[in-house]
């Protein structure tokens, strides 16, 4: 019985390694399947090589793309990456981690893979079954932007134990690569993105069902007007609701000037101090105690 | 009545005129302010620790060299459902150096304000709101009992946001007021007004802002005859949050009440300053100090108050 119990242990470790193996291995290499321009393979310690359809890339290996340049590397278990102009980009060997050291990619990760991370010098960003778009530029202005088309990333900035968010479908981040903190993320229309990407036109992805799933669910947001475009609601003035409140209590304290030196209640509670697109609503107008507008008694 | 009401409706509309001249001057030095903005924008567009905030002023992502190639990044926010209802209730404690606004033998107390309310304010138009108002109030003086009462109001109007003018505001409104004994069996005092007024408000910054406006309210009813007067005022006030939970105010109002009987004309001042802590989005806890200055042309009515106070403050909006 023991024995039987410990062949089973055995062959269900011997199993999981196999797969996790499996999956390592497959980030060994990558096949370029597409080129604009001028795009280079760097290897260690030697010329760089002009780089065309079909070139093999190894582990530790690096692309390089020029001006106005587009390259695309298919990894055997399906994994797209993409990358756009000014672009240095390499992976780890046995590893299912890929590493921009500048410029932008789009990473597309088939589901049920076992996922991947991209590591850039200020954040590492770890994704499972999303197509996503990251830019790191490198300088004295340095940026990180990601922009998640579907899927979920975590996003976790290096070096600052805790400093991590998910990012949804939908949705965009944009930070200085010198920052210590997280920003806030935000929504972004995806519809008006795949129109103009280069990275996402240059050919098919092949997990169109999930973006089409979230173009839609993102359209009938839009619909609804619970998602509105930023500049269609404009500035912080434009807040009605934060007006009404106050006059509510307006109203109510001109009533309180006859004489009842308690006149003005703490609210309407003004827009927060961290930037946020729409100001929240206000909290009640919490009217003051109406004082007797009765005749005003005699010493 | 010694005074006309007319010619209060002409100083109220001369006030009304000096508030709309201010606020237009006030526009066009916005304006400035904001081409200076811009051009400052324009000077720091590198400056990508401030991405959040131009995103938010051109709809955007803040701009990067890999744009061209990640694609237009329009930002999008999501909208806060509104919510029309409104129930409240407060209950407050406050102390008095002159419980019966007396100008001579003041007497001190401490007064006990529970306070319960619903509002109803449907958006009717873009711009344009609805107001239904009911709430009552108890009054309950510490030593001074024969001053309790209770209050019944209730009221209606319409809001009107004209948000090209950086929400300036038009309001008009219907108002009753009861006042009860405290057993609710004796009617010491009731009326009906009509209240309009414009406001405006200037923003400083995402933190704080100014606002400054005009209001009237006429009597159209009531008794005893003695105790109704209109009111004519201007007011300014401040709202800054100190942090994301607390949030400070100012509040000032000059106001002239014109007695409908005995010639009576008082001109009062008041002048506040509260804080308010929002614990949770439906339940705060509030303080306020607040001085009046009442200046009567009839003997005895003029005095000087002070109140201050604490207590906490619930409201669900659905």
């Amino acid at each position: 019985m023991k024995s039987n119990s410990s062949l089973k242990w055995t062959l269900a470790a011997g199993v999981f390694l196999a797969l996790t193996l499996g999956h390592t291995a497959e980030l060994r290499m990558a096949t370029i399947s597409r080129v604009t321009n001028q795009v280079d393979i760097i290897t260690p310690n030697a010329t760089p090589k002009q780089a065309a359809i079909g070139n093999s890339i190894q582990g530790n290996t690096g692309v390089k793309t020029g001006t106005s340049s587009l390259a695309e590397l298919t990894f055997p278990d399906q994994t797209l990456a993409r990358l756009g102009a000014n672009t240095l980009f390499s992976f780890d060997a046995g590893t299912r981690s890929v590493e921009l050291e500048n410029g932008t990619i789009l990473l597309q990760v088939p589901k049920g893979i076992g996922g991947a991370k991209i590591k850039t010098a200020p954040v590492t960003a770890s994704i499972t079954g999303t197509t996503i778009l990251l830019e790191y530029t490198r300088g004295k202005h340095g940026i990180v932007k990601l922009i998640v088309i579907e899927g979920t990333v975590r996003l976790s900035l290096n070096g600052h134990l805790g400093e991590s968010i998910v990012v949804k479908s939908g949705q965009e981040i944009t930070f200085s690569d010198k920052s210590k903190k997280l920003p806030e993320v935000q929504d972004v229309d995806v519809s008006r993105l795949m129109k103009t990407s280069k990275l996402i036109n240059m050919g098919p992805l092949g997990n169109e069902k999930q973006i089409t799933d979230e173009l839609a669910a993102q359209k009938l947001l839009k619909s609804k007007g619970v998602l509105v475009a930023i500049n269609f609601i404009g500035d912080k003035h434009h807040d009605p609701t934060r007006m009404v409140n106050q006059i509510q209590n307006q109203v109510q304290n001109q009533r309180n000037v006859t004489g009842n030196p308690v006149t003005h209640p703490p609210s309407p509670m003004p827009t927060p101090a961290r930037p946020m697109p729409t100001p929240p609503m206000r909290p009640p107008p919490t009217p003051p105690p109406t004082p007797p507008p009765r005749p005003t008694p005699g010493p | 009545m010694k005074k006309s009401i007319p010619s209060k409706f002409f100083l109220f509309a001369g006030l009304l005129a000096i508030l709309a001249c201010g606020s237009l001057h006030a526009q066009d030095t916005a304006a400035q302010r904001q081409v200076a903005s811009d051009e400052s924008n324009r000077r720091e567009v590198n400056d990508q620790a401030n991405a959040f905030i131009r995103a938010n002023q051109t709809g955007y992502a803040d701009s990067s060299p890999g744009d061209s190639d990640l694609g237009e990044q329009l930002l999008l926010t999501r909208k806060e459902k509104y919510r029309p209802f409104q129930a409240y209730a407060n209950f407050n404690e406050y102390y008095t150096n002159n419980a019966a606004l007396s100008q001579h033998n003041m007497q001190s107390d401490f007064l006990m304000v529970p306070q319960f309310g619903l509002t109803y304010t449907p958006q009717l138009a873009n711009n344009l709101y609805a107001e239904l108002t009911a709430q009552t109030q108890l009054f309950r003086y510490a030593r001074n009992s024969a001053l309790n009462f209770n209050s019944f109001d209730a009221g209606a109007g319409l809001i009107y946001v004209v948000r090209q003018l950086g929400d300036l505001s038009f309001f008009g409104r219907y108002h009753s007021t009861l006042l009860t004994n405290p057993d609710v069996n004796s009617l010491t005092y009731s009326d009906q007004t009509l209240r309009f007024g414009v406001q405006k408000p200037f923003t400083l910054s995402r933190a704080h802002y100014v606002y400054v406006g005009s209001s009237a309210e006429v009597i159209i009813a009531g008794e005893p005859q003695y105790a109704l007067k209109n009111d004519f005022g201007v007011f300014a006030g401040y709202q800054v949050a100190l942090t994301r939970q607390l949030t400070g105010s100012f509040y000032y109002r000059i106001s002239l009440f014109n007695y409908v009987q005995g010639g009576r004309d008082d001109l009062n001042q008041t002048i506040s300053a509260g804080l308010s802590w929002n614990i949770t989005n439906w339940f705060a806890v509030n303080a306020v100090a607040s001085f009046a200055f009442n200046s009567s042309n009839t003997d005895n009515d003029s005095y000087w108050a002070f109140m201050s106070g604490a207590g906490v403050s619930g409201q669900l909006k659905f």
